[in-house]
């Protein structure tokens, strides 16, 4: 079919031959022509009130140059349209991805390679200061904090994924942040919004069952490996000081290991990958195993960012997000093991928080 | 005009008219610092009739008339300056003698004052901080009324209706006999504000805002050598915050400020002068995260102020006059420690007159707090004046600006450790001064140290602290002129202006090279028109000279009818050429827009 296309195509008048032989390669990678369908890309979250979120896109295949990376993507598909304020974070789903706009209490639904936009779900009581997304075959779940001065109207929105209506909410403690979703249970990293957060809590999507765990103050990561659930908390960092914890909980036997931080330690960013957890403190990243019951003293490698502000690790490959001064354009840092940049720093938008890899 | 020529090629430099002293006077009068002192300086004079074109709040008639840019967060909203490329904290606003920025943000937001709530406003670019303490850095605002004796009753109403809604309302009275005046008014601004911008939104949403101001201000001379005089100031308001994007939570500010002042004028004899103010000051304010929901940030400060000026004449060529200030205050929120601080200072000035041609002033002052550390500061000036229509002028100085009740007790992240930030400061200006035309030129270079500024703290990025961490400089001229010919005149200033941020080697956000204002009224009978062009260069909108707003070019028109003595009827359409603007990043300025106004007067 293609084929026949194609010699169709060629058939006619000669300026419209690459251009139309270009759509026919649809699923081939061509940034330069607004399709990207492998490669990095960057959520910019944006000055708080300046409505300038965007998406940085990076072709690691390719050296950096003039056109590599490729900057607003969005407003390039869209015909300069503007994203929306506060891009907190991204959700690749099917050949769509998901983008939480937190100030414009939004998800903008963008087809996966154009980034052409598909769909919006507004501002409404079911989207109210948006953060992170998750979802299974049929259903997408949004965490929201609702009214930040308000400490009990925090929740998880159900939207079905087919024609993004609303389904209904789960009623969760103040400030959801991530979420895990594993074996038709849902796992909520529940921060504390504007106050301090010191709970996972465990909905069972099947019967609606909620359980939630205690697991040291301001969660803002979790991750489930080999039966463990693992809860990064970044501990109170100002006024009356408390310890960050990186919580063990078997989901089996529900035996909890506490492992606590050295006061003045608050990190951030957990990622699990190669039988490992890495995090990050004071702009240097850390690791161990995850059967590892003690966190290690010493670090990694120390980044080499102003500020980081996103993190993430693909086999041998560090990716570490520098907001700068989140004025600024930032950075992103493609980094090996010990800390070598495999490309030049590459540009991005202003305050980078987080990096997914197609 | 050869002349002219001569004198800019000299040194671009600058002139000071002193043609207009007699206007002057009464104004300055409340402020007995700025009426013997302070003379190094150029000044850019704004009277009544320019406040009158202009019955907004005070953003928008000082963007038209001077060298400052306004950053405005829209029409109506959050409104600060960069004077000489300064940053907003940096411009001092001096209301009838005394320090009025805010004690929370170390700023003043020029759109919570009404710009006809004073009868003269008087902007003095350079150092002040001497007198005028905190933040005199790029420059100083003068907010001046003026008290007038034995002119019996006078009523004025001033009525406005413009675009999007917008309303003006002035009432006065002033009544006074030969020992006793008296002046109160009452006035009003608010608009819907939903004028259109170039973006997806279509309209500015969540814009609206209403101001209310009420004056008093009462003076009485007990006898020659005596006056007592109160003050009072008292502004009231409310804004909704634009949306940046159609489905975000609305937010909105309220604001209330008190401002009382006593002040006694002893004059004993032509020898010995002394003013001395007492004053309370009341700043309190709600920020709405969602305007449809009760929970609101407040915070309150209240300020009490006692300043003594002193001056005596020792002989024919020398004065020496002291100058204190103690100051005491309280602040509380939900976000702010409770906290209070204490401060005095001491300020010694002598003016020494050389010769019949030249003089020179030089001034000492310290601080002492009881929450952070002072720099000892001075000031050395000196005017030369050898033939009537031309004068040299130099000043150079240390000024500073203390930390805030935000920096120092701002409950996630305050530094209760911080010191004053400090700025150096030299100038040069040459003023051209003849009958009908008069021009300032001025150089200047500013250093600025130990200037605060919130980063994110080390331990970890959710939250931020402010260090007294960076450095910079600003550096350019200034050209302010004035030509009156019967019933024409003409008002520009030009400002050509460099900053450099001393850690990264670029430019500081949201400062133009140029800035240029022009404007011109002739007035034929009973008709009067005028024209303001303002033009700015682009601006930074990032510390790495990366993101930019583009430059733009306003013009302005109005006419004013008089129909008989008390009543009058004026026009103006405000960017005549539709410009679409921004002075801060995705905050959009509205189109052409109309106003018209009746004023009455009985």
């Amino acid at each position: 079919m293609t084929k026949f296309k194609s010699i169709a195509l060629i058939a006619l008048a000669g300026v419209f031959l690459q251009s139309c032989s270009n759509d026919d390669d649809g699923p081939n990678n061509d940034p330069e022509k607004g399709n990207y369908s492998k490669g990095v890309f960057i959520l910019n979250e944006g000055g708080f009130n300046s409505a300038n979120a965007e998406i940085t896109y990076f072709d690691p295949t390719k050296d950096v140059s003039t056109t590599n990376p490729i900057q607003e993507i969005f407003k390039t598909a869209n015909a300069g349209a503007q994203l929306g304020s506060v891009g907190q974070s991204m959700y690749f789903k099917g050949n769509k991805a998901y983008i939480v706009l937190n100030v414009s209490n939004k998800v903008e639904v963008v087809d996966n390679t154009t980034f052409k936009k598909i769909s919006t779900i507004p501002s409404s009581d079911n989207m109210s200061n948006p953060r992170y997304i998750v979802s299974d075959d049929q259903f997408l779940y949004i965490s929201n904090w609702g009214d930040p001065n308000v400490t009990t109207d925090d929740f998880i929105a159900k939207y079905k994924i087919s024609d993004l209506t609303f389904v209904e909410k789960y009623k969760v403690d103040e400030g959801p942040e991530k979420m895990i979703l594993d074996n038709n249970k849902l796992y909520v990293a529940q921060k504390g919004g504007w106050g301090t957060g010191k709970t996972v809590t465990i909905i069972d999507l099947k019967t609606n069952d909620k359980k939630s765990i205690n697991v040291g103050d301001v969660p803002t990561d979790l991750t489930i490996q080999n039966g463990n659930l693992f809860v990064l908390s970044q501990g109170v960092n100002w006024g009356t000081t408390t310890k960050g914890k990186l919580v063990r909980y078997n989901l089996t036997s529900e035996d909890k290991l506490e492992m606590n931080f050295p006061d003045g330690q608050h990190p951030n960013f957990l990622v699990a990958e190669n039988s490992k957890l890495y995090y990050i403190v004071n702009n240097s990243v850390y690791s161990m195993a995850t059967n590892a019951t003690a966190l290690p003293t010493k670090a990694d490698y120390i980044t080499g960012a102003d500020s980081v502000y996103g993190f993430y690790v693909k086999g041998d490959t560090f990716y570490v997000l520098d907001a700068k001064d989140y004025n600024s354009n930032g950075r992103l840092l493609i980094q090996n093991a010990q800390g070598g940049l495999k490309n030049p720093a590459i540009t991005t938008g202003v305050s980078p928080n987080s990096v997914y890899i197609k | 005009m050869k002349k002219l020529f001569l004198c800019f090629n000299l040194i671009a430099g600058i002139a000071f008219a002193q043609t207009d002293t007699i206007n002057l006077k009464p104004l300055i009068l409340n402020d007995a610092f700025l009426k013997n002192h302070y003379k190094s300086q150029s000044i850019i004079k704004l009277n009544d009739s320019i406040l009158e074109q202009n019955p907004n709040q005070l953003t928008q008639v000082l963007q038209e008339q001077t060298p400052i840019y306004f950053k405005e967060n829209g029409r109506g909203m959050v409104s600060s300056p960069s004077f000489r490329g300064t940053l907003a904290s940096h411009t001092a606003v001096i209301w009838n003698g005394i320090n009025v920025n805010s004690q929370t943000t170390g700023q003043t937001d020029f759109n919570l004052f009404a710009s006809n709530s004073f009868d003269g406003i008087l902007v003095k670019p350079g150092g002040g901080s001497i007198a005028y303490g905190t933040g005199s850095i790029g420059g100083t605002i003068h907010l001046l009324n003026k008290f007038e004796y034995d002119k019996g009753l006078q009523q004025k109403i001033n009525l406005g209706y413009g675009s999007y809604d917008t309303w003006s309302g002035k009432y006065q009275l002033k009544y006074s006999t030969e020992k006793f005046s008296s002046s109160i008014d009452y006035e009003r601004n608010q608009s819907d504000n939903d004028y259109k911008i170039p973006n997806h939104m279509k309209k500015n949403l969540n814009g609206k805002y209403y101001f209310n101001t009420i004056n008093g201000n009462f003076g009485y001379k007990i006898n020659p050598e005596n006056e007592l005089k109160l003050y009072s100031m008292f502004n009231f308001g409310k804004r909704e915050f634009p949306l940046v994007d159609i489905g975000s939570t609305p937010s909105g500010y309220e604001n209330q400020d008190y401002r009382l002042m006593t002040e006694w004028n002893f004059n004993p004899n032509e020898k010995w002068q002394s003013q001395l103010k007492l004053a309370y000051i009341r700043e309190e304010s709600s920020y709405f995260n969602n305007i449809h929901k009760s929970y609101s940030d407040d915070l309150q400060v209240d300020n009490y102020v006692l300043k003594y000026y002193l001056n005596h004449q020792l002989t024919n060529n020398f004065e020496l006059s002291f100058l204190s200030e103690a100051n005491y205050n309280q602040g509380s929120g939900n976000n702010l420690n409770k906290s209070d601080q204490n401060s005095i200072n001491f300020a010694l000035i002598a003016k020494h007159k050389l010769s019949d041609v030249l003089e020179y002033e030089a001034s000492i002052r310290q601080d002492f707090s009881d929450t952070y550390q002072n720099p000892f500061i001075y000031s050395l000036g000196f005017n030369f004046r050898p033939i009537h229509s031309y004068q040299l002028r130099g000043n150079v100085s240390k000024n500073f600006r203390n930390p805030t009740y935000n920096d120092l007790f701002w409950k996630t992240g305050g530094n209760p450790d911080l010191k004053s930030e400090s700025a150096y400061q030299f100038e040069l200006g040459n003023d051209f001064i003849n009958k009908n035309l008069n021009i300032q030129t001025n150089i200047f270079y500013n250093k600025l140290s130990d200037m605060i500024q919130w980063i994110p703290s080390s331990q970890n990025t959710s939250y931020w602290v402010p260090v007294n961490i960076n450095k910079a400089e600003t550096y350019g001229f200034e050209i302010i002129g004035s030509y009156k010919w019967n019933a024409f005149s003409f008002n520009t200033t030009y400002a050509y202006t460099k900053t450099k941020d001393k850690f990264k080697n670029k430019e500081l956000m949201y400062s133009p090279n140029h800035k240029w204002t022009a404007s011109a009224q002739y007035t034929y009978k009973r008709l009067s028109a005028f024209v303001q062009n303002i033009y700015t260069s682009k601006v930074f909108t990032d510390s790495e000279e990366e993101r930019t707003l583009d430059g733009f070019w306003l013009t302005n028109l109005g006419l004013n009818f008089t129909i008989s003595p008390l009543y009058s009827v004026s026009m103006s359409v405000n960017n005549v050429f539709n410009q679409e603007y921004q002075t801060q990043e995705n905050r959009w300025q509205p189109g052409t827009n109309y106003n018209i106004q009746i004023q009455i007067k009985f």
